[in-house]
């Protein structure tokens, strides 16, 4: 009773540095919970809508008939009252208006009555697909009206049959999300399938068979069974469960890089409770030790203060979960638009568990570090004035550990994939490592500088004062801001790159297969200044001789070197490009062939500067040297080229030139069809759509980060006050015996001015340093993106850091400078 | 927490010299091998060269060179006895006017015969027949004017495109084949195309065992023109 009473007595009075440590625990779990809680509520959804994505419970898809054996499959699952059939072909076909000739190719679609079994086909007349898909017409979109020169109710030629357009097709469920499609979409009702005669054997279509099944369990049994009948897998079957969709893997993606930020907050978070906890702790070392005189054992005091810890932060916890609940609330407004419409943002029971789990396993060991301290408080330094920090012993190093082990599983969990959990570790070690050396190092080069203003000489000798944890202090502070600032230069340069390039420059508008004697009146007809790239067909057969390199693995992500490739030729760089090795871009002092390769040339195949890689060009072989290799500086839908010739080498060799052009979107269709007409040969492409929605996604998403990053920021902020604190006791005393000596208020002042601003611009140069050698390994080897510095404004945000540690460090010693020195001594004599 | 960071440290720092290991790179700058600047085979030219060309049907896309059809004719040529070079010149995607454009370069290795097998993708993408008919009289007479035997493969277009369309296209090639002294080989992936067994999952291009029966379908008639 006499114990509980003690540590709600501690609680209560705990004061300032109680309410800092709450805060770190709820700022250290906010972001945490604000994500498992939404992905919860995203995944939940995600799984009842990968139906919806797919129009089904299963769909079943061949490049050919599906073989009797199949069908056999099929019909015996359809015969069950629980599952329902319907299916689909695709394929290419060219609509002729009947009243203009005007014909397109087109995507055709013909649907059986069912589809879709989920999610809508919205028409823009607003009436239901399945009323207006009747036999005889066809519902098409609005761009295959515009290529035709055609309205809703003219009568297009399809195959056999003439058709009437009964309607314009807004948006369908199972929409392909491919980048570039040969023509406008058309649906057709499998009543007209006969008719149209365009399906057989000499035909290129794409059989659906859609799925609708009672319970999930169905679905998957139904697609194990046919995956089984499958000949060489032909037949591709994809269920709600195993369909990976596009958006499952965008908020994949999106949910890994939040826990990042959330993990680092938390590892912040811990590091402001160890150091609110040990200034806690350094302010009642004396009643400890009088608690040992009075026969209070080490193992008694140790729980006791851990009892106070884990009192203050179950509030912190509590006010951690309501705020990341909060925080997942904001998420859906962010996000709009990319959410499954109708989830339910819930608290999730599982993260409130997880919640409590993490914050409390971080408070015992957080706080069990300074507290192994307590062991060596001897009863007699009631009689001393000595406020240094003493070993902790083999327990001090025992509750290191554990916090290493702590955080490194945390990582470990959070990461899924080990892989990444080793490189955030790694990352998060080389940023400590690398902040204690740079700190080292500038604190040896300010003890040696000249001051020649004593309050600055002072300042300086205050960093240097036994006990003081400077060290500590910066490496902390350099290591949380050089991150959070991190942050800040990807966010900012993903968006230089991807949102804010794009209406500039981009292109939106590809023209392919132009022919040498074209360009002159192409660019006429186009009406657009254009740039010409030429293209040479060729295959890379063999490097220095080796020609297994066209049996690599098929599966990198930006293609492999084995597939025909387009080859260019120039003389010069250009202006997205670098020299990442060799001096120029081809060699005077070399003979015969040379070719300059792209970075992403090496990713692929040991190659580098003097090697020689074979090609095969329309048929002719040629070996060339390499000269130089080439960077990109900016990553975009700007074209690029692996392989670059210099002009005399493929000028003569067969090739089409390739341009690109940034067009409004209204003159696309007027544009493609008055080329179309002059130019049959040459293909427009158009992706407007493509740009204008992947700027928004980007847009978003870096919305989102910065307001994720923001709160990693305000635990940065904890750990400055933190620091203050901790150390702040040292430096109060030595104020007072200043006073004592006859120095004037405004020399303290000065005095102490300084000491925070050296600490201060200590710790924003190397966060600075750190930030920018992070960002731009981030930006350049990971994410593939060129670096700006945004030199202004993350110097502004750096400055901000030797700001706050003078406003905190000011406050919080504002009372000492008020008071007089003796009440002071006094006051320090009587506790 | 000087202690922590050193201890933290410590243990990490064996993970980041592995980190930093696998992300050094090769010198840039390294010697010249002289020896493989020479790529040639470094043996007496054949007595006939074969350049076929075409588009993706040709180039043998998703297959490895090996298995696509030159080099599988090439293999029987030469078990025949015959001394000769068939050159793989297939562009994968390319149309009749893209073929037309780099007739002058194939002609740079002085073929004896060429396989021409184009049009595919016009066909695919819904081009014009006429235009189609102008690109390929164009290669044909630019091909004759160099001396070089022409073998025209006769190319079909798959149905979906609708009868009007496919109807056209195909009645180019007869036509083309009757206005110059050329010789026609009719459409070399019959008993291929549309069959299962003999194409790749994406049920347009064959297999390996496709372009074997490929090369059966034209052999005779490449007998035909290299006697």
């Amino acid at each position: 009773m006499l114990k509980t009473r003690y540590i709600l007595r501690e609680i209560r009075d705990s004061g300032w540095q109680g309410v800092l440590f709450v805060l770190c625990v709820a700022l250290g779990l906010i972001t945490l919970v604000a994500v498992w809680g939404f992905s919860d509520s995203v995944n939940a959804s995600l799984r009842q809508d990968a139906r919806q994505l797919q129009a089904a419970d299963a769909v079943a898809s061949s490049h050919y008939e599906f073989p009797p054996n199949a069908q056999a499959a099929i019909a015996r699952f359809t015969a069950l009252p629980d599952i329902e059939t319907t299916r689909i072909w695709e394929f290419y076909s060219l609509v002729r208006n009947t009243a203009t000739d005007y014909a397109v190719l087109s995507q055709v679609k013909i649907v059986e009555h069912g589809y879709p079994f989920y999610g809508e086909v919205i028409l823009a007349s607003g009436r239901q697909f399945r009323e207006v898909l009747q036999p005889g017409t066809v519902i098409v979109a609005d761009g295959l009206l515009q290529r035709i020169g055609a309205r809703v109710g003219d009568r297009i030629a399809l195959g056999e049959a003439t058709l009437t357009i009964a309607d314009v097709v807004l948006e369908e469920p199972d929409q392909p999300m491919s980048f570039f499609t040969l023509g406008p979409r058309i649906f057709v009702g499998a009543a007209d399938l006969e008719q149209l005669a365009l399906v057989g054997r000499q035909s290129r279509i794409q059989y659906y068979y859609l799925f609708k099944t009672a319970q999930p369990a169905l679905a998957e049994s139904l697609a194990a069974e046919l995956e089984a009948l499958s000949v060489d897998d032909r037949i591709d079957v994809k269920t709600a469960l195993n369909s990976d969709s596009r958006l499952q893997r965008f908020f994949d993606n999106l949910l890994f890089f939040l826990h990042l930020i959330g993990v680092f907050s938390l590892i912040l978070a811990g590091l402001g409770i160890k150091s609110t906890i040990t200034a806690y702790l350094r302010d009642r070392l004396k009643s400890i030790a009088i608690m040992k005189v009075l026969g209070a054992t080490n193992h008694s005091i140790t729980v006791s203060y851990l009892l106070v810890a884990l009192g203050l932060g179950l509030v912190g916890i509590g006010l951690g979960i309501a705020g990341g609940f909060m925080l997942e609330l904001t998420l859906p407004a962010a996000l709009e638009g990319f959410i499954p419409i109708g989830v339910e943002f819930t608290l999730s029971p599982i993260a409130v568990a997880q919640a409590l789990l993490i914050g409390c396993g971080f408070i015992v060991i957080f706080t069990l570090i300074p507290l192994t301290r307590l062991r060596e408080v001897k009863p007699t330094s009631i009689l001393q004035h000595n406020d240094s920090e003493k070993g902790g012993g083999v327990y001090y190093y025992l509750a290191n550990a554990a916090a290493l082990v702590l955080v490194a599983s945390l990582i470990f969990w959070q990461m899924a994939e080990r892989r990444y959990g080793s490189w955030f570790v790694g990352g998060f070690a080389g940023v400590i490592i690398l902040s204690g050396a740079l700190t080292h190092a500038c604190l040896w080069w300010v003890r040696k500088l000249r001051f020649r203003i004593l309050a600055l000489r002072l300042a300086r000798k205050g960093l240097f004062r036994p006990g003081n944890a400077t060290h500590a202090t910066i490496i902390t502070l350099a290591a949380a801001f050089g991150v959070i600032l991190s942050l800040f230069l990807v966010e900012e340069n993903l968006k230089a790159t991807f949102v804010t390039s794009f209406p500039e420059d981009t292109p939106n508008l590809y023209f392919i297969d132009i022919q040498p004697e074209q360009t002159g009146p192409f660019a006429t007809a186009v009406g657009h200044e254009l740039i010409f790239f030429p293209v040479v067909r060729g295959r890379v057969t063999a490097i220095n001789g080796d020609a297994s390199v066209r049996d690599e693995d098929r599966s990198h992500r930006h293609g492999n070197l084995r597939r025909e490739m387009n080859l260019t030729y120039r003389a010069e760089l250009l202006d997205n490009e670098v020299l990442l090795a060799g001096k120029t871009l081809f060699r005077d002092d070399w003979q015969g062939p040379q070719v300059s390769i792209l970075e992403e040339v090496v990713d692929r195949a040991d190659v580098g500067v003097g090697d020689i890689i074979s090609f095969r060009i329309h048929g002719v072989p040629l070996a060339a040297r390499v000269a130089s290799i080439r960077g990109r500086t900016e990553k975009s839908l700007k074209p690029y080229f692996f392989f670059v010739f210099p002009p005399a080498t493929l000028q003569a060799a067969p090739q089409t030139l390739f341009s690109a052009l940034k067009l409004e979107a209204d003159a696309v269709p007027e544009l493609r069809n008055r080329l179309a007409a002059k130019f049959p040969g040459i293909t427009a492409i158009d992706v407007s759509g493509t740009i204008t929605a992947f700027a928004k996604v980007l847009e978003k998403l870096t919305t989102i980060i910065r307001n994720f990053t923001l709160i990693s920021a305000a635990a940065g902020v904890l750990i400055i006050i933190s620091s203050i604190f901790a150390t702040r006791h040292a430096r109060i005393r030595e104020v007072a015996y200043f006073k004592v000596l006859g120095a004037p208020r405004a020399f303290i002042f000065r005095c102490y001015l300084w000491e925070h601003l050296l600490l201060g611009i200590i710790s924003a140069l190397l966060a600075f340093g750190l930030a920018h050698t992070a960002s731009w390994l981030i930006c350049t080897q990971i994410l593939d993106i060129g670096y700006h510095t945004f030199l202004a404004r993350s110097a502004g945000i750096a400055a901000a850091v030797p700001l706050l540690i003078i406003i905190i460090g000011i406050t919080a010693s504002r009372n000492v400078l008020k008071q007089r020195p003796i009440n002071f001594l006094r006051k320090a004599d009587q506790r | 927490m000087k202690q922590y960071i050193l201890a933290f440290a410590a243990v990490l720092l064996v993970l980041m010299t592995g980190l930093l290991a696998a992300g050094c790179s090769k010198s840039e700058e390294e010697e010249y091998p002289t020896a493989l600047a020479d790529q040639g085979t470094g043996t007496l030219p054949p007595e006939f060269t074969i350049v076929a060309i075409g588009n993706s049907l040709t180039a043998g896309l998703g297959l490895p060179e090996s298995e696509a059809y030159p080099a599988v004719l090439q293999e029987r040529l030469r078990q025949a006895g015959y001394d000769v070079d068939v050159i793989n010149a297939g562009n994968s995607g390319e149309t009749s006017r893209s073929c037309l454009g780099r007739i002058e370069w194939l002609l740079t290795l002085n073929p004896d015969i060429v396989l021409l097998c184009t049009g595919a993708n016009d066909g695919l993408r819904g081009l014009s027949a006429e235009q189609l008919e102008e690109n390929l009289q164009a290669i044909v007479e630019k091909l004759l004017a160099a001396d070089v035997k022409v073998l025209f493969f006769e190319m079909k277009m798959v149905r979906n495109l609708g009868p009007d369309y496919t109807a056209a296209f195909e009645t180019v090639y007869p036509r083309v084949a009757d206005r110059y002294p050329i010789t026609y080989v009719p459409f070399f992936l019959e008993g291929v195309a549309g069959n299962p067994a003999l194409n790749q999952d994406d049920g347009i291009h064959p297999n390996a065992d496709g372009y074997q029966k490929a090369v059966d379908n034209i052999y005779p008639t490449v007998i035909e023109v290299i006697n």
